[in-house]
């Protein structure tokens, strides 16, 4: 029974129902049709956004030389370096004392590592930005950085541990067994191996920390407009070419980071020798 | 490189864990509990709170304070959270009965074709929510992708309203979260012994019943965990309602966000929040207790 | 002339694991002396507790009771990196991300030797195992044999006084196992480094020990070289474990000099008086296959019949009848084509020799 779990080979335990093609093939269209409508119109030359005229990359021109989305990109490119060095640094060092043996308050920490993950992030937003207002902490790039650090942490946490966890424990034996004292093992044995997780986790916090809106919007201070938060702004005043140009970019961003995490996990999956 | 660590494995250990706790708990755990303490505090008119205590926030859940200062029964916050609810449930609901099939598929794919698959589904999930909810706005809106060929067609006169309702924000939460619920869901298909289905042909049941009867029962951990999961994030959704509800058709955190932002009332804000997390509360609860079911029930 | 302080003692040493209410108990109360320069085995079935007292030895584990020596020194208490002992993994461990010279200079860059003198040594350990251009390549693009002779001398490069080694052989094949046993035995002699090596497996133990010590269930069993281990096992554990071995119930009929006569039913065998027993007590004989010598049923010390008869190539194996209680399995030589074997159900003369047949402690 065991080689047919997960696995269907004839066509009667297939349970197949021919429409079942049909419609993953539509949804595939769903998910990704109004993407590709919004890149699709990024390069509509008319000022109207949905009336579709000719090809034209002016808006992206137009987009990129406003000043104000400059300093959108920058700020957020600032925001998520700051964080991502920050919360990955954080996160490995836990990861690392949570890989090894048991403890008391071994399940707390990990708990409250995994919080962020938890609350919705409207509830996390209004409550930091209440803490902000109450230690009298200016808002600006500073309180966004803080912020995202805090959510970007298990993001970051979670790759490092899964590789950790995958890890060979003798090395460190060997490393031990070979003189090396704790901070020699952790240079030379551990952090080696660890790269290809650490690299995930960092990427990953990135895109998190790029792709905020909802804590962005409660916690940043004047002038310290993120990209999401420009897109935002511009929404609001209603649709427009140069929202698309912008919104594609952002998104391409993504894309780009989710590509590189994609080929980071596939090095994840262990460095290990079989033998 | 002679750094000596602490020789005492506990104190290494706190000294690892420090960063990433203190800053969570003085940054998270800290800022709920505020908010807590808030709501039972009198409002400042400039955002924030004066000192003393009071129940205002709470009450002004279902009441009104009229200008002799009796209160009269008003239910408009009531529908929004009700609304929350409602809107919520139908994108869970939605998202189930799109994204069931769509796993059913990917399971059935060889190993390659399942990876390419699992990978297109999850890579919305980590783009920015607010462009994907904004090019909905383009396909629904007016003179969008979907009335322009039919106003060009002379098929309707006038715009559909599509925008701006609960439609909108309905189409808006499915389309955030339903890889969250494709994925859970394939998970448990993954395990599934697909010989069950053969011997349930083999006992006279047609293809549904077979899937009725005996697919969805056994994969309940993934399909409960898929449906909570999108539930508890469309309930605290943001994006949805102000981009695609116009801000007319408000849920729970635009309300929240509103009284943090014009309506200048923290604690009111401070009480819905603490409403949210108890409705999140108590759909993890259930997801706790639903998962334990499950596990008696393979035992 | 005073005894040389024994590379390794292992003075009493007790092992649990676990907590206090299902505590696993590892070693119990276990001493054993190594010598230096000396090839010594710990052999048992897993489980035994020799990967146990190995670890202890290298530092990875420490003692619950009792102590553990290095020339004289005492190691408890200390960690593997401050112990000159270097271990020989049973998955090699070789460090995935460093070069083979890389992995083998590990040990001396710890100690914090210079870059010279290190690939120095790496250079004289590769030519020790054959294996001089290797040094730039990864561990993945090795063979298995190949990653284990580089295990091999990168415990050995930073020239510990005593090598551990745990199961190394375990996952080569025969052929590639039997290579690397003479191997071994080459280097211990070439390096006069004391090994210890851990193994489950018998034949090993046997070819390449100056020494064995066998283990079950957290307990010695018996330390000697091969050759006592197998002609004068000391209990059923070491004569059923190591070999095949019949053993016979028998009552202690008369002592004569430096023997004892003990009667089987009305065979009687001769043993050598290596334990202090009294006339009528009941005892276990211990007789290898191979001590029968087989003859005439009317000119030998006793008869009985054949049940079974396989033929092995080297040898042929009869299982033989001799009373309703006993059946002995006799080894023969297949001396030549034209030999004739007793056949199934016929009868067979059984000689035993004088002290072919040991005397068992239990």
């Amino acid at each position: 029974m065991a080689s047919n779990i997960g696995r269907a080979s004839s066509d009667t335990n297939k349970g197949k129902i021919p429409w079942l093609k049909l419609w993953a093939c539509i949804f595939f269209v769903y998910l990704y049709g109004p993407i590709a409508v919004l890149i699709g119109f990024s390069f509509n030359d008319n000022r109207i956004a949905q009336v579709w005229t000719e090809f034209s990359t002016k808006w992206y021109t137009k987009a990129f030389s406003n000043e104000a989305i400059q300093n959108a990109i920058i700020n957020s490119l600032i925001v998520a370096s700051v964080a991502t060095v920050a919360s990955t640094l954080f996160a490995t060092m836990a990861a690392l004392v949570l890989s090894k043996g048991k403890f008391r308050g071994q399940n707390i920490s990990l708990g409250i590592i995994s919080l962020p993950l938890l609350v919705p992030e409207i509830a996390t937003a209004v409550a930091t930005l209440s803490f902000f207002a109450a230690i009298n902490l200016p808002l600006g790039l500073s309180s966004i950085i803080i912020a995202h650090i805090v959510f970007c942490i298990p993001f970051a946490f979670m790759p490092i541990r899964a590789r950790l966890a995958g890890m060979d424990d003798t090395l460190q034996e060997a490393g031990r067994d070979l003189y090396a004292n704790d901070i020699q093992v952790l240079w030379y044995v551990i952090l080696p191996q660890l790269k290809p997780g650490i690299f995930a986790g960092a990427i990953l916090a990135f895109i998190i920390s790029i792709d905020d809106f909802i804590i962005s919007l409660m916690v940043a201070g004047a002038g310290a407009t993120t990209l999401p938060l420009y897109i935002y702004g511009m929404i609001r005043l209603g649709v427009s070419p140069e929202i698309n140009a912008v919104s594609t970019v952002l998104f391409l961003i993504s894309l780009t980071l989710v590509g590189i995490y994609w080929f980071i996990s596939k090095q994840n999956e262990g460095t290990s020798y079989a033998h | 490189m002679e750094i000596k660590l602490p020789a005492n494995p506990m104190t290494r250990r706190w000294l690892g864990l420090a960063p990433s706790v203190i800053i969570i708990f003085v940054f998270m755990v800290l800022p709920i509990l505020l908010l807590a303490v808030y709501s039972f505090k009198p409002a400042d008119s400039y955002g924030g709170v004066e000192p003393g205590f009071s129940l205002d926030a709470w009450t002004q859940l279902f009441f009104d304070r009229d200008l002799d200062d009796t209160l009269i029964f008003d239910p408009v916050y009531l529908q929004i959270i009700w609304r929350s609810i409602v809107l919520a449930a139908i994108g869970t609901t939605l998202s189930f009965l799109v994204g069931f099939p769509v796993a059913w598929y990917i399971v059935q794919q060889k190993k390659e074709t399942r990876d390419i698959l699992l990978l297109l589904v999850t890579i919305p999930f980590w783009t920015n929510l607010l462009v994907r909810a904004y090019s909905w706005i383009l396909i629904l809106g007016k003179n969008g992708m979907i009335e322009q060929p039919l106003l060009a067609l002379g098929i309707i006169d006038d715009s559909l309203e599509l925008m701006y309702g609960n439609l909108a924000i309905s189409v808006g939460l499915v389309y955030s979260y339903i890889p969250l619920m494709i994925l859970p869901i394939y998970a448990s298909l993954e395990k599934l012994d697909f010989g069950l289905i053969e011997a349930g042909h083999d006992l006279y049941a047609d293809r549904f019943t077979v899937i009725r009867q005996i697919v969805i029962p056994l994969c309940a951990p993934g399909i409960v965990a898929g449906c909570i999961l999108v539930f508890v994030l469309s309930l605290g959704d943001f994006i949805s309602p102000s981009v695609l509800g116009g801000g007319k058709k408000m849920m729970l955190s635009n309300l929240i966000q509103f009284q943090f932002s014009s309506a200048r009332n923290w604690p009111f804000g401070g009480a819905l929040t603490m409403l949210l997390l108890i409705l999140v509360g108590i759909g993890s609860w259930f997801y706790i207790k639903a998962s334990r079911k499950v596990e008696a029930m393979e035992k | 002339m005073s005894e040389p302080t024994a590379a390794i003692t292992a003075r009493d040493v007790v092992k649990h694991y676990g907590g206090s209410t299902m505590p696993v108990v590892a070693l119990k109360h276990v001493s054993i002396e190594i010598r230096d320069n000396e090839f010594f085995t710990l052999l048992g079935p897993s489980g035994c507790g020799k990967t146990t007292l190995l670890r202890l030895i290298a530092g990875f584990e420490q003692p619950t009771k009792g102590a553990i020596l290095l020339f004289g020194d005492h190691l408890e208490g200390l960690d593997p990196n401050d112990r000159p002992v270097n271990t020989v993994f049973q998955s090699y461990s070789l460090f995935p991300h460093m070069t083979i010279a890389e992995n083998i200079g590990f040990g001396l860059k710890m100690k914090g030797e210079s870059q010279g003198a290190i690939d120095n040594v790496v250079k004289d350990m590769l030519s020790l195992v054959k294996m001089e251009s290797f040094g730039d390549r990864m561990p993945n693009q090795l063979s298995g044999g190949q990653q284990q002779r580089i295990a091999l001398v990168r415990a050995l490069a930073p020239k510990p006084k005593v090598l551990l080694l745990d199961e190394p052989l375990s996952a080569l094949d025969l052929k590639l196992r039997q290579a690397m046993r003479t191997e071994l035995k080459r280097l211990q002699k070439e390096t006069g480094i004391t090994f210890v090596f851990v193994t489950h497996d018998q034949e090993e133990a046997m070819s390449m020990s100056d020494r064995v010590a066998v283990m079950s269930e957290g307990e010695l069993q018996q330390l000697d070289e091969p050759r006592l281990i197998y002609e004068r096992p000391r209990n059923r554990f070491v004569a059923n474990f190591i070999g095949d071995v019949n053993l016979v119930d028998a009552t202690v009929k008369s002592i004569d000099g430096e023997n004892y006569v003990c009667s089987h039913g009305k065979i009687e065998f001769e043993v050598a008086k290596i334990l202090e027993r009294a006339v009528g007590d009941k005892v276990t004989l211990a007789i290898r296959p191979e001590k029968f010598n087989i003859g005439n049923p009317e000119s030998s010390m006793f008869e009985g019949t054949v049940t079974e008869s396989t033929y092995m190539g080297t040898d042929t194996y009869l299982d033989v009848q001799i009373d309703e209680t006993t059946n002995l399995e006799i080894r023969c030589q297949n001396e030549h084509l034209q030999q004739q074997l007793p056949g199934v159900g016929e009868a067979v003369g059984l000689n035993v020799p004088s002290g072919a047949a040991t005397l068992l402690e239990d």
